[in-house]
């Protein structure tokens, strides 16, 4: 996983910092049109991110410290 | 020995009753054995506790039987403590129950108990320090057996609500004598591993055996170690472990355990998503609808609509300025004049004019008086010149002239008096009484006996 890209939740934060700003209206004109690109931009990310989330398979951590996919019909025991 | 000697059946058994019950050691007795005919009844309570080698009628009233928190079974070992005592009408000797516990097991409660309050003494238990669990998490670790129905309703529950989190399991025996080593192991693995946003475990129900492996306290030390949030799901609703105190969540039943570490559903997150992204359109609208309106404002403006009445200010101060001004002068003017008035009002009335005409009669007369002073002095000084005049006149070289003297001039003009003044020849001008005689000089001749 790239840990270096914000998280959702990381994203998610910025663009609830950037409503909250704008939403107190004291924002100049340029600065609230930088803001809402970015927040805009960050929605579409986030909705994308949200969207083509694919089903996280399930991972078991071996003995000898590997992950591997976990099946749990595999070793009934 | 007389028939009256012998003792009744009752005195006999009172008395050896009395044996029973005089006797410190019957009147509080610990016994282990295992219980035998046991069969509930809806009152008092009658069986036998046995072992390999006796039995004992046992009775349990219905008061004391109510306070036994587990449930009772034929063939269960317990701890009873009671007393001995005689039952008269069948002349049995019974041990009546006060207290019963299930062997075994109740040196792990009490051991439960101990481990409980030191714990909870140590601040274990203190919600406040519990870790928040995120609202978007992406791999959430598991701690339990890969073969029982915890895993898979953890994993039922978050695909449904949260399919894109990842669910690491990390197996454990969750029973057993090295359940706990084991559990404790995989929870440092945990940790070891890292980038889990919380981790789960728990294992299904069973006997209180079976969850004994989180009522250890390494289990319990190593859950409290954790450095993410520990969600505990262990056994069913009703049983209560250390682990659940330790933990920062316990959770019911493994659903409610992914529910836990999956706050927000997909659906929900959109949804959130959608209402953030309305927020932000809409406080952009408000943004520009608001600038908008002041630059309206500011367009409708007089200043832009009528330049003109920018200065309209400016012109009419000029004017007034200048209507004062006009009005400034001539007042000056009015003021300076009135005041010359005022002075010559105050000149007249000073007693000068009258000084002055007097000083002007003085100066006249001091005028007229040196006049006269003057003609005076100057018909005595003509008298004077006068008398002088007829003195010089006796003296005069013209009276001499008259009488036959003359002077003779040279050529310059110059009076010749001696001979050194006279050279042969040249021309001379002989002055006489009534005119002058032009002569040449024939001869010179000194006399040195003149003087």
């Amino acid at each position: 996983m790239a840990d270096q890209k914000p998280t959702f939740e990381e994203n998610l934060q910025q663009l609830e910092d950037i409503v909250n700003q704008l939403e107190k209206g004291d924002v100049p004109l340029e600065q609230a049109m930088s803001q809402f690109q970015a927040g805009v931009s960050l929605a579409k990310e986030l909705d994308k991110t949200l969207k083509e989330a694919e089903a996280a398979v399930a991972k078991v951590m071996t003995e000898d410290g590997e992950l591997k996919t976990f099946d749990p019909n595999a070793d009934a025991k | 020995m007389q028939p009256s000697d012998y003792l009744t059946v009752t005195a006999l058994t009172t008395y050896i009753a009395r044996k029973f019950s005089a006797d410190p050691y019957m009147r509080q007795v610990y016994v282990a054995g295992e219980v035998s005919n046991f069969r509930k009844r809806a009152g008092h309570q009658y069986f036998s506790l046995k072992d390999d080698g006796a039995k004992i009628n046992v009775a349990m009233f219905k008061s004391a039987f109510a306070k036994v928190k587990f449930e009772l079974e034929d063939g269960m070992r317990v701890l009873a403590v009671g007393r001995i005592g005689v039952y008269p009408p069948s002349g049995n000797y019974q041990m009546t129950i006060e207290r019963l516990e299930p062997d075994g097991i109740g040196a792990l409660y009490a051991a439960f108990q101990q481990l409980n309050t030191n714990l909870q003494k140590e601040g274990l238990y203190d919600i406040h320090n519990a870790w928040p669990l995120r609202q978007y998490p992406r791999r959430v670790a598991v701690v339990t057996s890969p073969s029982g129905a915890v895993i898979q309703d953890i994993m039922t529950t978050v695909k449904r609500r949260y399919p894109q989190l990842e669910i690491v399991l990390f197996p454990a025996l969750v029973q057993g004598d090295a359940a706990a080593d084991d559990i404790v192991a995989q929870l440092q693995n945990v940790d070891r591993v890292g980038k889990f946003d919380a981790v789960i475990v728990g294992r299904g129900g069973g006997s209180i055996e079976d969850l004994w492996p989180f009522n250890e306290e390494r289990v319990a030390r190593a859950i409290a170690a954790m450095h993410i949030p520990v969600v505990s799901s262990v056994g069913h609703e009703t049983d209560v472990t250390i682990a659940d105190y330790v933990a920062d969540y316990r959770a019911a039943t493994p659903t409610a355990a992914a529910e836990y570490v999956t706050p927000v559903t997909k659906v929900q997150a959109a949804l959130n998503l959608q209402k953030l992204t309305d927020r932000l359109i809409r406080a952009q609208n408000a943004i520009l609808q608001q600038d908008r309106a002041r630059l309206d404002r500011a367009r409708g403006s007089v200043m832009l609509t009528q330049p003109d009445r920018l200065y309209d200010n400016y012109l009419q101060r000029v004017d007034q300025l200048r209507t004062r001004l006009g009005a400034t002068v001539p007042r000056g003017l009015t003021q300076s004049a009135s005041q010359l008035e005022y002075l010559q009002k105050r000149l007249a009335h000073t007693n000068l004019v009258p000084r002055i005409a007097q000083a002007q009669l003085h100066t006249q007369d001091l005028q007229r008086r040196s006049e006269q002073a003057m003609v005076k002095m100057l018909t005595q000084l003509r008298q004077k010149i006068q008398a002088d005049v007829d003195g010089l006149d006796h003296l005069s070289p013209l009276k001499t002239m008259a009488r036959g003297y003359a002077f003779v001039t040279d050529k310059q003009g110059e009076l010749a008096q001696a001979t050194k003044d006279f050279a042969v020849g040249a021309d001379v001008t002989i002055h006489v009484a009534d005119g002058t005689i032009g002569a040449r000089v024939q001869s010179v001749q000194e006399e040195k006996s003149v003087h």
